[in-house]
């Protein structure tokens, strides 16, 4: 017996790239020379204006404890956000 | 004529293909014939290696090494070469040693000896710089090349060329950052295969090396570059954190898919310390290769083994600010610490909770003592849990207590850091966005050997675990490494393709303990661990035997500079 397309094949959108996934958590980049507060002003200009220091080092152990020699790098990832529980 | 014959083994050839018995006939550099034993007449052969029992596979290549340094005194990169490695890539991490202005010696070689960490002594010896251009680097090393080696150019010398010390304090302006793209032109065109650059590493002053200032606008103009060319990209993430890797994934492969590059990144390491990770990081990169960017994590088959002293900072400290001031601030000042009994109750309570170093499965208690001299020398090998059980003591006391007695230079070894999940490893090691590499040969030279793993891979992963077969195995270090890196002629057996060979018994390849060499270029003053070969029996670079079992090393010194394929 042959059986009938499935409703999602027969709406299948044409082959493509697949688009990007989701980012596991939102992030910004510093601007060359910025430092966390000029980061937090920008943000807060942007909208962020919830945002606070102590959220920010939370969230990004990764640049909290570096020394003062390694600062904050325009290449650096910044987490707006804490680790997201749950399957990803 | 021709003027090698390998006979009578079981070829490997690279594809993945089963193994057949057959042999290899070379003239000059080159594969001639190759097939059944029949099909070669091993009468008109100059000389004949008899195979029979053992494997004849493509010369291994090594992706992830740092013989920058190393290959100026030794051009054999040993002992890689008896292991079977016959191609090395160098210049990973954004560190080569050329383009280099001789005003930026000092800077960068403090710099490569921090993060690499190599003994100045040894580094002041054998290594006299004598270019300014990548050409000029080329020239001063190639004719002294056992192996082939297919360096890139590091990111952070690119900058330190063009923006001078500059370099370390900021981003590049426009004009600059014209000129560093055609520098790096300048670079592919002299002989860099690619380039490398980082996002984690840090200098002699802690400060980030160069390339760190650099925007990922500036990493998108060099990658457009290397995208003229379909030149690889190689760097370091933030490997110890889940979140942060996948993000570097997803900025990776926006640099793949728009200048059609491949990337690659390492390490990747299994650890107990971060749960998951692997699979996570493999779960992105298959969401990002269906989109049809090509970026692949490099993992080195060894465990991760380290040994260390105090006479310094060493990366099992580095989740541990106390340890790490103190470590930093000279050995004078260590030394009064760990006597200080207010200090040493500090430094003891920070081991308890520090978290896990860089993803590193760390256990003070379950490291071992392996160096001493004095009254301790009579508890090597034991671990510091035992020592601090019998003495009444932290393991974090012992550690001092032992340091102080030597002087600082009691060693210490902790082992199965990372890799030590053989049953979690082996399919990982066969992902098809894995590569195997990372293993950082030439580089750590006092902390970890960083030569065998082909050997280990063979022997654990082949023969002990069979999450591979022999010729999947032979293709992962050889074919695979060489398609994805660009290296033409090389990686399989066939005819037509230069002869770089390793005949090897499959029964016993291994990598061998441990040891202590004195064999670095200052006479002695430091050390270096390293591992001999075991079940390697000839090793053939350019058509000529460079190794053979028994013998040790000949005097042929055929091997290229390979610069790469591209558009």
């Amino acid at each position: 017996m042959r059986s009938n397309p499935t409703p999602s094949a027969a709406i299948a959108p044409p082959s493509g790239p697949p688009s990007p996934p989701a980012p596991v958590r939102r992030y910004v980049l510093p601007l060359a020379g910025e430092d966390w507060q000029g980061l937090l002003a920008r943000l807060a200009a942007a909208g962020e204006a919830e945002l606070a220091l102590d959220a920010l080092l939370a969230w990004n152990p990764h640049l909290a404890y570096r020394p003062p020699s390694n600062p904050l790098t325009p290449l650096d990832i910044v987490f707006l956000e804490g680790p997201r529980t749950g399957p990803r | 004529m021709f003027d090698l014959v390998v006979r009578n083994g079981l070829v490997c050839d690279g594809t993945g293909q089963p193994a057949r018995l057959g042999s290899v006939a070379i003239s000059g550099s080159r594969i001639a014939a190759i097939g059944p034993e029949v099909g070669v007449d091993v009468g008109a052969a100059r000389r004949v290696i008899d195979a029979a029992g053992l494997v004849i596979a493509p010369g291994f290549i090594d992706p992830h090494t740092h013989f920058d340094a190393q290959l100026s005194w030794d051009g054999l990169a040993t002992p890689s070469l008896e292991h079977g490695v016959t191609t090395v890539i160098p210049g990973n991490c954004s560190l080569s040693l050329a383009p280099l202005r001789a005003e930026h010696r000092e800077f960068l070689g403090a710099a490569f000896r921090q993060i690499e960490e190599l003994p100045k002594s040894a580094f002041d010896a054998g290594l006299r710089f004598t270019w300014q251009t990548f050409g000029e680097y080329r020239e001063a090393i190639a004719p002294k090349l056992g192996l082939n080696n297919a360096p890139l150019v590091g990111h952070s010398l690119l900058r330190l060329y063009v923006l001078g010390l500059a370099s370390r304090d900021r981003a590049s302006t426009p004009e600059e950052l014209r000129a560093l793209a055609d520098c790096l032109r300048q670079c592919l065109d002299e002989g860099a295969l690619g380039l490398s650059t980082s996002f984690v590493d840090v200098d002699h002053e802690f400060r980030p090396v160069p390339c760190r200032l650099g925007t990922l606008g500036e990493l998108d103009a060099l990658c457009a570059v290397l995208g003229e060319r379909g030149r690889p990209l190689q760097l370091v993430p933030e490997f110890w954190d889940a979140d942060l890797l996948a993000t570097r994934i997803d900025q990776l492969a926006e640099l793949s898919l728009r200048h059609q590059i491949p990337i690659t990144f390492s390490p990747l390491f299994e650890s107990r310390a971060m749960p998951g990770l692997v699979a996570r990081t493999l779960e992105r990169l298959e969401l990002q290769a269906a989109r049809g960017a090509r970026i692949q994590a490099q993992m080195q088959t060894r465990p991760v083994d380290m040994t260390f002293d105090l006479r310094g900072l060493n990366a099992v400290f580095s989740s541990m600010p106390t340890w790490m001031g103190i470590l930093l601030s000279g050995q004078d000042a260590t030394r009064r610490a760990f006597a200080d009994p207010a200090t040493r109750k500090k430094l003891a309570a920070e081991t308890d909770t520090a978290p896990m170093p860089l993803a590193l499965s760390f256990s003070l208690a379950e490291t071992r003592l392996t160096g001493a001299k004095g009254a301790d020398a009579a508890d090597l090998g034991r671990t510091l849990g035992e020592l601090a059980r019998e003495r009444g003591r932290h393991p974090a006391e012992v550690l001092m207590d032992v340091s102080l007695a030597e002087d600082l230079d009691a060693r210490f070894t902790a082992t199965d850091l990372a890799q030590a999940d053989e049953p979690a490893i082996g399919p990982a090691l066969r992902h098809p966005q894995v590569q195997i590499g990372a293993g950082d040969g030439g580089a750590h030279v006092a902390r970890f050997a960083t030569c065998g793993d082909t050997g280990h891979l063979f022997a654990r992963y082949v023969r002990a675990r069979r999450a591979m077969t022999l010729e999947e195995a032979c293709k992962r270090v050889s074919a695979d490494v060489a398609d994805f890196w660009g290296i033409p002629d090389r990686g399989q057996l066939a005819k037509g393709q230069v002869a770089d060979l390793v005949v090897f018994d499959a029964a016993t390849i291994d990598r061998g303990p441990e040891e202590l060499a004195f064999d670095l270029p200052d006479g002695g003053t430091s050390f270096r661990f390293v591992r001999r070969s075991i079940g390697i029996r000839e090793v053939v670079v350019g058509g000529e035997s460079v190794y053979r079992d028994g013998e040790g090393y000949t005097d042929v010194r055929r091997g290229e500079w390979i610069a790469g394929r591209g558009r």
